[in-house]
C-alpha cells in the first residue's frame, strides 16, 4: 500500500516537471557563480525512467521476500535456470499453468511446493513433460511462478510465454 | 538487475533467463534495465559470465585437467609395470599343485600363490625335469606347465591327468580362498587342454597336407616328428575325425584335495603326494580283497626281464602281474588283467581279483635291483614282498598260464605310473573322500613300503650312494634292467634294475632305493656323468631363487641317497 502511494505521489510530480532554482545556478571555472545556467546533467534519467526503474526494484526486493518463504534464493534460481531456450519455456508454460490454475495455485502457496501429479493432468499432452523434468527444474518454476503471480508486474514482462 | 554484490551482479534477461556477471564495483542498482557488455570473448558456464584470454583458458586446462590425468596415468604406468610384478612375485605361497599324467612318467609339483601363478616347480623324473628346463614357469600360471606336457602327449592317446592340491595352511578361513584357487586351476587347465588338443590337430592336420601334398613315397616311419604323430594320430583312438579334419580329445582331468601330511609321506619316497594316494587306495583296495602286496618301484629294465624270471616269481607270487602300461589295461590281456574296482562298476574281465603281473623271474632273495617289480595296475606285488606275502593271499590262477606266451609282463614302477583303479575311486567318491583319511591311507600304504623294502638285505639299498648302485640283486635279475641307463660297468650283469630307465630314479641306484630310504633331496639333481644313459635328476625342485645353483649342476650324487 506504500509502495503504490508513492507510485501515485512520483506521477503527480511528473506532471509539473518544475525544475528547481537552485540548478539554475552555475559556477565558471573561476568559481564566480552565474544566475540562470542549470546543469543539464540532472536530466539524463527521466521521471518515467525513474519511476519504472523504482517500481522494479520494489517488485524486486518483494519477489526475493516471496522466494526466501519457499526456501530458495536468488544464487539457487540461477543455478537452476535452463540452459537451454526451449527448456526455459517449457518451464514457464508449467508455471503459467499453475498460476492460471485456481486449484493448482492455491496448493502451491499453501504447500509451497510444485503439485506434480496434478500439474502433469493439468498440462495438455502436446505440452507434456516427464516428472523427472519437473523435479530437475522444480527451483526454476517455482521462482517464475511467484514472479508470475500476479503481485509483481514490473516482472512479468520478463517471462513470456507463447502458448 | 536483480541483485547486486561485491563478486558481480545478478541480472534477468528479456527471455527469462537470471545470469550471474562477475562485474566488481558496479554503479548499477536493483531494478535498473541496463544493456549487457560486448559478449565476444566471453564464454559462460552454466550461468555465469566470464571473460577468458587465451592464456588463462591454458592455464585452466592445465590445472584442472591436464594434472590430474597425468598424475594417474604415470601411478599407472609406474605399478602396471614393476609395482604389479613385484606385488604378484611377493604374494605368498598358498599351496602345492601336483600334476601327473597317467599313462605317462611325468610328475612334478608347482608351489603356487593365491593368484594360481608358480613360484617354484619340482620334478620328480626325467620327462618334467625336461619340461622344467625348455620353458619358463616362473610365474606363469599353472595350465601353462599342463598344456606344455600334454602337448606332446596328446598324439598317443587321450591323455589323462590327475590334478592334486594341498594347501600349505590348514586354516578354517582359508578354505574359501583355496576353493577358488581350485577351481580357477581347474578351469585353466581345462582350458589348456583343449587348446594342446587343437594345437596338436592343427599340427597333425599341417603334416597330412604336406605328406599329401609333398612326397608321397615319403615313409612315414622315417619321417620327422610330426609325420609320426600324423600316423599316430590316424591309429590313435584318439583321433577324430577323417579326412582333412583332425581333432583330439583334449586330456581328461581329474582332481583331488590333499593335506599337508600326505605330502611329507610322499616326499619320502620321492613321489608326488597325489601319486602316494592313488596308490595308497589301490593298495586298499586290494587289501578289502584279501590281496596284499606292497607296490615296489622296480627297475625300469625289467621290463624287458627274461620271461623266466617272471614267471620265477610269479610262481612264486602265485599271481600274474601285469603291467599298467599294456594297451588296454583297462582289461585287455589274458584272464582278466585288471583289477578293477567293484564298487566302480566295472566288470573285471577274467577272475574278479586276479593280479596279473609282471612275470619276471627274480629269485626271492634277489629280488631285482629295486628288488621288487613293482606291480603294475592290476598287480600290485612285487618280489621283495615275497616273503611278506603269503601266496594264499592271492587268488590267482597259475601265473604262466595266464600269461599269453611272448607277452612280458611289465612290472611298474609306482614312481613311474599310477593305478587306475585308484584313479577310477578318485573320479567318483572325489567328494567323499576326506584327505585326513586319505593321509592315513598314505600313511599305512608308506610305512609298509618302507617295511617292504628294508625287509629284503640288499634288496634295495635306498640308501644307495653311487658306489651303492651295483650292489644287491643277483645277476637273474633283469638284465634288462641294464639296458638304458644302468651302468653296466657298475654293476654286476643282472643286478640292477633299480635302474630305472628315464625315470626320477637314478640310474645307478638298485631300483629298490626308491622307496622308503630315500630321503628326497629335492634340490640335488643328480646326473652320473660318468654314467651314460643316467637317468636324470629324479627330483629336482627349480626354485628360481637358487635355480642358478641347480641347473648344471651335474653331480654324482644319487638324489635317491642320502
Amino acid at each position: 500500500m506504500i509502495r503504490r502511494r508513492l507510485i501515485d505521489y512520483y506521477r503527480k510530480q511528473s506532471r509539473h516537471r518544475e525544475i528547481p532554482y537552485s540548478t539554475m545556478v552555475a559556477r565558471d571555472g573561476q568559481g564566480n557563480e552565474h544566475e540562470g545556467y542549470f546543469d543539464p546533467s540532472c536530466l539524463t534519467y527521466t521521471t518515467e525512467d525513474w519511476q519504472a526503474a523504482v517500481e522494479r526494484k520494489d517488485d524486486i526486493e518483494n519477489w526475493k521476500d516471496t522466494l526466501k518463504e519457499f526456501g530458495l534464493t536468488i544464487g539457487q534460481v540461477v543455478e537452476a535456470t535452463p540452459k537451454h531456450k526451449d527448456a526455459r519455456e517449457r518451464a514457464m508454460y508449467m508455471a503459467k499453468v499453475i498460476v492460471e490454475n485456481d486449484k493448482l495455485r492455491r496448493q502451491f502457496f499453501k504447500t509451497r511446493k510444485i503439485p506434480v501429479d496434478q500439474l502433469l493432468s493439468a498440462v495438455p499432452e502436446d505440452k507434456r513433460v516427464s516428472r523427472k523434468t519437473i523435479e530437475r527444474q522444480k527451483v526454476y518454476i517455482t521462482a517464475v511462478a511467484i514472479a508470475m503471480s500476479g503481485d509483481y508486474p514490473s516482472m512479468e514482462g520478463y517471462f513470456e510465454v507463447c502458448d | 538487475m536483480v541483485e547486486t554484490s561485491k563478486d558481480g551482479i545478478t541480472v534477468l534477461t528479456s527471455d527469462g533467463q537470471f545470469l550471474f556477471i562477475p562485474i566488481k564495483n558496479s554503479v548499477y542498482m536493483v531494478g535498473e534495465q541496463i544493456i549487457l557488455p560486448n559478449m565476444s570473448g566471453i564464454s559462460t558456464t552454466g550461468s555465469h559470465i566470464s571473460r577468458r584470454t587465451r592464456s588463462h583458458a591454458v592455464y585452466r586446462f592445465l590445472q584442472k585437467r591436464l594434472l590430474p590425468i597425468a598424475a594417474v596415468a604415470s601411478l599407472i604406468l609406474c605399478t602396471s609395470f614393476f609395482g604389479y610384478n613385484k606385488y604378484l612375485e611377493a604374494r605368498p605361497a598358498v599351496a602345492w599343485v601336483t600334476i601327473d599324467l597317467v599313462d605317462a612318467p611325468v610328475s612334478l609339483e608347482l608351489e603356487v600363490n593365491d593368484k594360481g601363478l608358480i613360484k617354484s616347480v619340482t620334478c620328480f623324473d626325467e620327462e618334467s625335469q625336461r619340461l622344467a628346463s625348455s620353458i619358463n614357469l616362473y610365474m606363469k600360471p599353472v595350465d601353462r606347465a599342463v598344456e606344455a606336457l600334454l602337448r606332446e602327449r596328446q598324439e598317443d592317446k587321450q591323455p589323462e591327468v590327475v590334478i592334486g592340491i594341498i594347501p600349505m595352511e590348514d586354516r578354517v578361513e582359508e578354505n574359501s580362498l583355496l576353493d577358488r584357487l581350485e577351481e580357477k586351476i581347474l578351469k585353466d587347465v581345462e582350458k589348456a587342454a583343449q587348446k594342446a588338443a587343437k594345437q596338436t590337430a592343427k599340427t597333425a592336420q599341417k603334416v597330412s597336407k604336406e605328406a599329401t601334398n609333398g612326397a608321397p613315397k615319403t615313409n612315414p616311419k622315417s619321417g620327422g616328428t610330426s609325420e609320426k604323430a600324423y600316423k599316430e594320430a590316424q591309429q590313435s583312438k584318439n583321433l577324430q575325425g577323417s579326412g582333412t579334419q583332425i581333432s583330439f580329445s583334449p586330456a581328461s582331468i581329474s582332481h583331488i584335495r590333499l593335506d599337508r601330511q600326505t605330502r611329507e609321506i610322499a616326499k619320502e619316497l620321492r613321489i608326488s603326494a597325489t601319486r602316494a594316494v592313488l596308490w595308497a587306495l589301490f593298495h586298499e583296495l586290494r587289501e578289502s580283497r584279501g590281496q596284499a602286496g606292497i607296490d615296489l618301484p622296480v627297475a625300469r629294465g625289467a621290463q624287458s626281464a627274461d620271461e623266466s624270471d617272471i614267471s620265477a616269481i610269479s610262481d612264486k607270487l602265485g599271481i600274474e602281474m601285469e603291467s599298467e602300461t599294456v594297451k588296454g589295461s583297462t582289461g585287455k590281456g589274458p584272464a582278466g588283467t585288471d583289477f578293477t574296482d567293484k564298487t566302480s562298476g566295472k566288470g573285471s574281465q577274467g577272475n574278479g581279483p586276479t593280479f596279473q603281473g609282471a612275470t619276471g623271474k627274480h629269485s626271492s632273495a634277489a629280488g631285482s635291483t629295486n628288488g621288487t617289480q613293482a606291480l603294475g595296475k592290476p598287480a600290485g606285488n612285487q618280489a621283495s614282498n615275497n616273503k611278506k606275502e603269503q601266496p594264499g593271499q592271492f587268488k590267482g590262477t597259475d601265473s604262466k598260464s595266464n600269461v599269453p606266451p611272448g607277452q612280458l609282463k611289465k612290472p611298474t614302477d609306482f614312481r613311474v605310473s599310477i593305478p587306475k583303479p585308484g584313479l577310477e575311486t578318485i573320479k567318483q567318491k572325489s567328494q567323499q573322500l576326506d584327505s585326513h583319511y586319505l593321509t592315513e591311507l598314505a600313511k599305512q600304504w608308506a610305512e609298509k613300503v618302507k617295511q617292504a623294502q628294508s625287509s629284503k638285505p640288499g634288496n634295495m639299498q635306498n640308501n644307495s650312494q653311487a658306489d651303492k648302485q651295483q650292489t644287491g640283486k643277483s645277476s637273474d635279475h633283469n638284465p634288462g634292467s641294464a639296458k638304458g641307463n644302468n651302468q653296466q660297468g657298475n654293476r654286476p650283469s643282472g643286478s640292477n634294475p633299480g635302474n630305472v630307465k628315464g625315470n626320477s630314479q637314478d640310474a645307478d641306484k638298485p631300483s629298490g632305493n626308491k622307496a622308503g630310504s630315500n630321503k628326497g633331496s629335492s634340490n640335488k639333481p643328480s646326473n652320473n656323468s660318468d654314467k651314460p644313459g643316467n637317468s636324470r635328476t629324479s627330483q629336482t625342485k627349480y626354485s628360481w631363487s637358487t635355480r642358478k645353483s641347480d641347473a648344471g649342476t651335474q653331480r654324482k650324487t644319487n638324489p635317491w641317497s642320502r
